[in-house]
């Protein structure tokens, strides 16, 4: 075999996002199942859709008669347009070995990339849901609660902000345990502050999951670090107030359907000895396709304090 | 000299006596001539008619002659298609009757043969390769007998994945060697890797793998890369 670079470039690639995926919390909870391949050049590809099944109420007598139609479940998909890409632009001289680097198990290279990417991804996601989603998907803490200009989260109300997230999903005929919180390291301390912060019900790996925090009053707590959808005092770096994301799995669908290097050669006219250039490419799309799945919570932390906006 | 005068004069005489009667006959009858010509010309047109009869008596019988020709050879045909049906049944019958010792006997006897052939392949091994299984299906007891299935699907392997065909039958002995223990132990020189091939083609298919399908093929690609760069 003369050179093994026409599998390296894509096996880099998937490298990549192997390691930047599991770093992620928001983008990690999101389902991420797509079928069959993106279509490079329409740009479509099928993700599935989850229906909710009937249930009848029925006697058995009546149910022999008239049984009810069969609803196919695992057949349907959604063909979604994607939209979204993110590339990494670098290159080597001929006598550079940064592929090399780049490939190699322990490669510190690699490490900081996929910090980067993770990161990126991560703070698009969270941006998307604070300052995209419409009004109807907003569960307005402070409305609720009557903050006005003094009130704000604490050890005292707490339980009664994760009775109302609660109480949102039943009342929308779900079930609150496929929910979870995304909030800042704020919360966290809030729930410290109120003492409970519950452990006793955790099995062993709940620990190794990315940003785990804690189960507090039946609710799944994870720990997002984005700082564009924070507000921050200016001197300590404390949150001030926040919009955190309560979401279940199938809230965002997120996918990554392509991921690739390519590469190309680099003239001695422009970089001496001339070299490569090399994109690291990733395809990639979120979509929102059942709206009572997904909210985003503002959290005061302080009296009267300014939620952020989009930048 | 005289006699022979007389002779002759008598002659003359009788002829003179002929020529004489046939010019009163045609005294007689004086539209004789004309007559004579219809005569002719009836006889001729009857003659026309009798042969124009007879051609048409001749395509009439030939055309009987070739219906029933047809007529005979198509009862032959249908007579010979209901033979053979009768026969082809008959044998059905007695094929199904003889199935299932025969076949479990001719079977028995084909595993036979091919483990003298192939002492170190597992049967059982082959029996769990789905892809094997497939392969024969219809076509065990058929024209070729169970080593020449083994054989052809054994290069139809090797042209597929790019290893040797000793590869290939080696997969099915070191299963063996670990399921049963009985067996031989044998060593390859080849690592568990993909074929050049196998390479190119998941090279092709890996930026549209989901997180899933990617890390099903990841370990062992690692491994074939950098087996393939230490070989260069």
């Amino acid at each position: 075999m003369a050179s093994t670079e026409f599998v390296k470039l894509p096996a880099l690639s998937s490298k990549i996002y192997k390691e930047w995926y599991p770093k992620t919390v928001l983008v990690q909870s999101c389902d991420d199942s797509f079928e069959g391949e993106l279509n490079l050049e329409t740009r479509e590809l099928d993700i599935p859709v989850y229906h909710d099944l009937t249930v009848h109420q029925t006697t058995i007598k009546e149910r022999e008669l008239k049984p009810a139609a069969i609803e196919f479940v695992k057949a349907s998909t959604k063909r979604v347009t994607i939209d979204k890409g993110r590339y990494s632009h670098w290159g080597q001289t001929t006598l550079g070995k940064l592929i090399d680097r780049l490939s190699a198990e322990d490669s510190e290279v690699r490490r900081k990339l996929v910090n980067k990417w993770a990161i990126e991804a991560e703070k698009e996601l969270a941006e998307w849901c604070a300052f995209s989603l419409p009004t109807a998907q907003t569960i307005n803490i402070p409305s609720i609660l009557s903050w006005s200009t003094t009130g704000y989260l604490t050890e005292d109300n707490v339980l009664q902000v994760l009775d109302i997230l609660k109480a949102k999903a039943i009342a929308a005929n779900m079930e609150p345990s496929e929910f979870k919180l995304f909030a800042s390291e704020a919360f966290e301390t809030v729930l410290r502050d109120a003492k409970i912060l519950l452990g006793y019900n955790l099995d062993a790996n709940e620990a190794f999951k990315a940003g785990f925090v804690a189960y507090a009053n039946g609710v799944d707590i994870r720990r997002i670090q984005v700082p564009s959808i924070t507000t921050r005092n200016s001197t300590s770096g404390l949150v001030e107030a926040e919009y955190a994301v309560w979401k279940t799995r199938d809230g965002i669908q997120y996918v990554v359907p392509y991921k690739n290097t390519v590469s190309y050669d680099i003239m001695p006219t422009e970089v001496l000895l001339g070299g490569t250039g090399y994109q690291t490419v990733e395809y990639y799309d979120f979509f929102n396709i059942y709206p009572t799945r997904l909210y985003r919570v503002p959290l005061y932390y302080k009296a009267n304090p300014t939620l952020p906006t989009a930048s | 000299m005289p006699e022979e005068k007389k002779v002759e004069d008598k002659q003359i005489e009788e002829e003179k006596k002929i020529d004489e009667k046939d010019f009163f006959v045609d005294l007689l009858n004086p539209e004789d001539d004309e007559d004579e010509t219809d005569d002719d010309e009836q006889k001729k047109k009857a003659a026309e008619e009798a042969k124009a009869k007879d051609e048409e008596e001749q395509r009439r019988k030939n055309k009987d002659a070739e219906e029933a020709r047809k007529r005979r050879e198509a009862e032959a045909k249908a007579k010979a298609e209901a033979d053979a049906k009768a026969a082809e049944e008959a044998s059905r019958k007695q094929t199904s009757k003889e199935t299932p010792n025969e076949n479990v006997n001719k079977l028995g006897e084909q595993l036979v043969e091919f483990k003298k052939k192939y002492p170190d392949v597992e049967l059982v091994e082959l029996d769990k390769d789905a892809n094997f299984k497939k392969y024969i299906e219809g076509k065990l007891l058929g024209r070729k007998d169970f080593t020449g299935l083994y054989e052809e699907y054994v290069e139809l392997r090797q042209s597929l994945s790019g290893k040797s065909q000793e590869e290939i039958r080696q997969s099915y002995e070191r299963k063996a060697a670990a399921s049963s223990g009985s067996s031989k132990t044998t060593t390859s020189d080849t690592p568990d890797v993909y074929s050049e091939e196998e390479l190119e083609k998941i090279s092709k298919k890996l930026p549209y793998m989901s997180r899933a399908e990617a890390d099903r093929v990841s370990a062992k690609l690692d491994k074939s890369i950098a087996f393939y760069e230490n070989k260069k």
